[in-house]
């Protein structure tokens, strides 16, 4: 811009110096005769010399006219300038700014940068726990998935008539989901199966002998009493619940094939609920059952199927505790488990039902600061 | 290797510290009395051993982690002498473990209690005298009833004391029970219970909020034992669950820490007694012996024996050790063993309706508790000309209903129609109660008869070789008989009570008795106090005729008891502070007291 401010100024003094140029170069005056040829050659000299200066004057016009004209433009260039200026102040104002908030951001960025290392670095350690973890919890997974005592075989058995009598269907989760087949399997394992804190002596004498019967020499025409399984009295055999369990479920897998035409566990589902009642009423005789009493199988195959989906979750079953959400029990919580600020005394006189989040007894011990850790 | 240990002589040696043993522990220790208590299982801290434990359901309920090990020994049962009697082998169905440690059975009873009432100490007399012996011999045949040697009023003295030892909470039982007043108030009623009493008592019955054991407030008792009050949290019912704060009564948390305190209490847990020896002149206890742990034999003389292990086991331990004359049933003769009943669970008939009253089916409040009831219709309170039946019935209603999954009777649904998808559903949402099925089934009284007794088992051992007790028993008619007489009036109850979809159960058979296939927590008699030694063990102090410095306490005393109007320990527990008594007389001037 002030280059071409420049070019203008120059112009116009390049025309003031040819005006002062021509009258500089006027000749002066002699003889008259002469005078006359030289008036009129003065004359002609005048004319051309008006004639040049009308055409200077003509030139000047039009010259002061440009001049005018460029004057005009120089105006406008110049407010164009002014505005042009102002916008110029204005960006470099704008450019301080941004440069102020851009070094501000510049910082923060810095910082953050610094947080997501550190950021990155806790993520990839926690990454390490979890894969631990995750791995941990497979373990634990398959030490509880896996089968203590019960053979693939008796698993499969016990696995499908846990399932029949606790199906999964429209009212949700059943056995299979509550693990029930290692509920049964743990138990097994332990005091159960084992026997633990019963009486184990014998002789062994069979309930509901109709008599006379002879034992130690003494003749008892009345036999014994008949009872049933469900109580105390009920398990007069010589061997552990363990052994009873392995003597039923392959005399239900036997039955399942002499009678319905294939294993237990390989029939469909109503199939299988007909041999467990045909069990339960002693449908099968005792001695296809190599002694024992089929409904006395029956018996600890549907007790122990419920206990698998009803007791607490550390025995192995009732897993995500899907058999207390089923009949909407508490386990552990009494109205405040998880904060919700129920109490008890008024919980036991309610005239309308309250259903409360279950709580296992691991949660409560845990709360109690019982965690084996 | 075992060894045998002899200690210093006492004066007074308790063969088993349950909640008779424990009481009497307490009378005796503090007036200065060195005694020494033998005792099979543990002393259970109640914060430490149940806080943390008590909710688990197949620990407490199926495997009964609190109770007797029955590898220690069990009982025989059968119906009658013709049959082989067979072991308990399995924890499964009973109402009660047997005890184990300090406080017995009572550490996981449900609290329930109540007196008998003044007809009961004479029901031979007054059911003679008011319908005839006729009508005594078609009620109940072949009975074997006695009168006690002393009345309810003799009692009452001692009731207020063991009352206020336990807490017992309620309100009296007027007009049935006379001077019946109870130390501490009763639970909070449930909406039931309220319905219940206020429907009765405007029939004209006399209800009353159920008797408990269950602290209502915390209180310190006579002896300066501090007890807690209930939490209400449930998981409280009688089948094995203890209490984790110690509200539920017992002779652990209300009278042995006393007896401990006063220094003249030398408590030895995991002993297990199985001898007395008997001086072949004088027929006086001499000894004690008994197994600890280890194996070793201990001996522990003394001047005063109480016999206070279980009932079986006490009338096992007499046998065992020769200490009086078994009772024959064939003769007729002899007394230790005879008399013996249990609880009841004759066949009922029931009344069933259904109320517009929901509630919560899970575990809260406590096992008795908020309950209603009424003894109109019990003992000899009504006029039972034309019944043939003797004693009636009382229905509890409204305890608070919350119980473990156990209570879903998974084992007694165990039968063809609940395989699958339909059984399944009808537990669907089970603890949310929006309306409530109210069966009323009257139970009968169970009296003694000649047929029914205790002796040692022919076949089966201890863990250390001593003969089991053998349990020879079966239910009369004489419950059946009631149940049917007055099911209809409990159906009148429903009515006013507003249910609908009312039924009344068809009568029950009376005519043959029914199995007893589990032993009873209320085995009653078999140790009778009487005033005819030929008919009885014990004289009314528990001193037996036989043997006069052994005495003995708790449910075998009960000449005849009504199971329909009490749990039956507190009747007990006023007789074991009345034997006390005896026993402090008997120290002081030794001899036979009667």
């Amino acid at each position: 811009m002030s280059d071409r401010r420049q070019f203008i100024k120059l112009g116009v003094a390049a025309v003031g110096g040819a005006a002062v140029a021509t009258a500089v170069a006027f000749p002066t005056l002699g003889n008259h005769s002469s005078q006359d040829s030289q008036v009129s050659s003065l004359q002609s000299q005048l004319d051309a010399v008006t004639s040049k200066v009308a055409g200077l004057q003509s030139q000047l016009t039009a010259a002061n006219s440009q001049v005018t004209s460029l004057q005009g433009q120089l105006t406008t260039s110049g407010s164009q300038a002014t505005a042009l200026q102002s916008q110029i102040d204005a960006a470099k104002a704008n450019a301080a700014s941004l440069s102020s908030q851009l070094t501000s951001a510049q910082s923060q960025a810095a910082a953050l940068q610094t947080q997501l290392t550190t950021a990155n670095g806790q993520l990839a350690a926690a990454n390490g726990q979890l894969t631990t973890a995750n791995s941990n919890v497979n373990v634990l997974n398959q030490v509880a998935s896996a089968l203590l005592t019960l053979s693939q075989k008796e698993a499969a058995v016990v696995d499908a008539a846990s399932q029949t009598i606790i199906p999964t269907d429209a009212t949700g989760p059943g056995a299979k989901e509550a693990g029930v087949l290692f509920f049964i399997d743990k138990m097994l394992h332990g005091d159960y199966g084992k026997n633990g804190n019963m009486y184990n002596k014998g002789p062994f004498v069979q309930r509901g002998q109709t008599g006379p019967i002879t034992v130690g020499g003494i003749t008892y025409p009345g036999g014994t009493m008949a009872g049933n399984m469900s109580n105390g009295y009920g398990f007069h055999y010589a061997m552990t619940i363990r052994q009873f369990w392995r003597v039923g479920l392959e005399s239900l897998d036997n039955y399942a094939l002499a009678t319905y035409g294939g294993s237990f566990a390989s029939l469909a589902s109503d199939k299988r609920a007909q041999a467990l009642a045909d069990l339960a009423g002693n449908k099968p005789t005792t001695a296809s059952f190599n002694g024992v009493i089929p409904a006395d199988f029956f018996f600890e195959l549907f007790f122990m199927t419920w206990s698998g989906f009803q007791m607490d979750p550390m025995y192995g079953g009732n897993r995500g505790m899907v058999g207390w959400i089923h009949t909407a029990f508490n386990g552990l919580n009494t109205g405040n488990f998880y904060g919700e600020g129920l109490k008890v005394t008024d919980l036991m006189v309610a005239k309308t039902p309250t259903r409360l989040k279950p709580a296992s007894l691991q949660q409560f011990q845990a709360k109690l600061g019982i965690t084996g850790q | 290797m075992s060894t045998v240990i002899t200690h210093p002589a006492a004066d007074a040696v308790i063969l088993g510290i349950g909640p008779m043993g424990g009481d009497v522990s307490v009378k005796l220790a503090t007036a200065g009395i060195k005694t020494v208590g033998i005792e099979r299982g543990p002393y259970w801290d109640y914060s430490l051993d149940y806080s943390h434990a008590k909710y688990d359901e197949w620990a407490i309920i199926y495997a009964h982690r609190f109770d007797g090990p029955l590898t220690q020994h069990t009982m025989t049962l059968r119906n009658d002498r013709t049959q082989m009697a067979l072991p308990v082998r399995r924890y499964l169905g009973q109402a009660h473990g047997h005890g184990y440690g300090v406080g017995g059975a009572t550490q996981h009873y449900g609290g329930q209690m109540g007196r008998y009432g003044p007809w009961v100490h004479q029901v031979l007399s007054s059911t003679v005298s008011r319908y005839g012996q006729a009508y005594l011999d078609s009620a109940v045949p072949n009975n074997d009833i006695q009168d006690w040697p002393y009345t309810y009023n003799d009692l009452v003295p001692y009731y207020k004391d063991w009352e206020m030892a336990w807490g017992v909470n309620g309100t009296d039982q007027q007009p049935f029970h006379p001077d019946s007043k109870f130390p501490m108030p009763a639970h909070p009623a449930t909406p039931l219970g309220q319905l219940y009493n206020d429907t009765t008592l405007a029939m004209g019955y006399h209800p009353h909020p159920i008797p408990t054991s269950l602290a209502s407030q915390p209180f310190v008792n006579q002896f300066g034992v501090q007890v807690n009050a209930c939490v209400y949290d449930g998981w409280c019912s009688c089948n094995a669950f203890p209490c984790e704060v110690g509200a539920k009564a017992n002779s652990a948390y209300r009278t042995v820490p006393a007896a401990i305190k006063s220094g003249n209490f030398d408590l030895r847990t995991y002993s297990y007694v199985f001898r007395l020896d008997t001086d072949p002149v004088t027929n006086k206890v001499t000894q004690a012996r008994y197994y600890d742990a280890a194996g070793n034999v201990h001996i522990q003389p003394g001047k005063v024996f109480i016999n206070a292990v279980q009932a079986h086991q006490i009338i096992r331990l007499m046998m065992i050790s020769g200490i009086g004359s078994n009772y024959n049933p064939v003769t007729v003769s002899g007394t230790l063993g005879r008399g013996a009943v249990q609880t009841g669970g004759s066949p009922s008939r029931s009344a069933t309706g259904t109320l517009a009253l929901g509630a919560n089916a899970y575990p809260a409040g406590n096992g008795q508790g908020g309950a209603f009831q009424f003894l109109d219709l019990a003992d000899d309170n009504f006029d039972h000309t034309g019944k043939d039946y003797i004693g009636g019935s009382r229905v509890t209603v409204g305890a608070y209903v919350g119980s473990g999954p156990g209570g879903l009777s998974m084992a007694g649904a165990a039968s063809a129609n609940n395989i699958g998808s339909a059984y399944k559903a009808s537990l669907k949402d089970r603890y949310l109660q929006t309306t409530t099925v109210l069966s009323l089934s009257p139970s009968g009284m169970f009296p003694p008869r000649k047929s029914d007794f205790i002796d040692l088992d022919p076949h089966y051992t201890d863990m250390y070789g001593d003969p089991l007790a053998r349990q020879t028993m079966a239910n009369n008619n004489n419950g059946t008989k009631c149940s049917n007489d007055q099911a209809p009036l409990y159906q009148a109850i429903l009515q006013k009570m507003g249910a609908t979809n009312i039924t009344l159960g068809a009568p029950a058979d009376a005519t043959k008795p029914s199995q007893i296939t589990s032993w009873s927590n209320h085995t009653r008699g078999g140790l009778r106090i009487g005033a005819d030694k030929t008919l009885s063990v014990n004289n009314k102090w528990g001193e037996a005729w036989t043997a006069e410095n052994l005495f003995a306490v708790g449910e075998g005393l009960v000449p005849v008891g009504d199971n329909t109007t009490t749990g039956g320990t507190h009747p007990v527990g006023a007789m074991a502070f009345l034997n006390a008594d005896g026993i402090k007389k008997y120290l002081a001037s030794p001899g036979p007291l009667v």
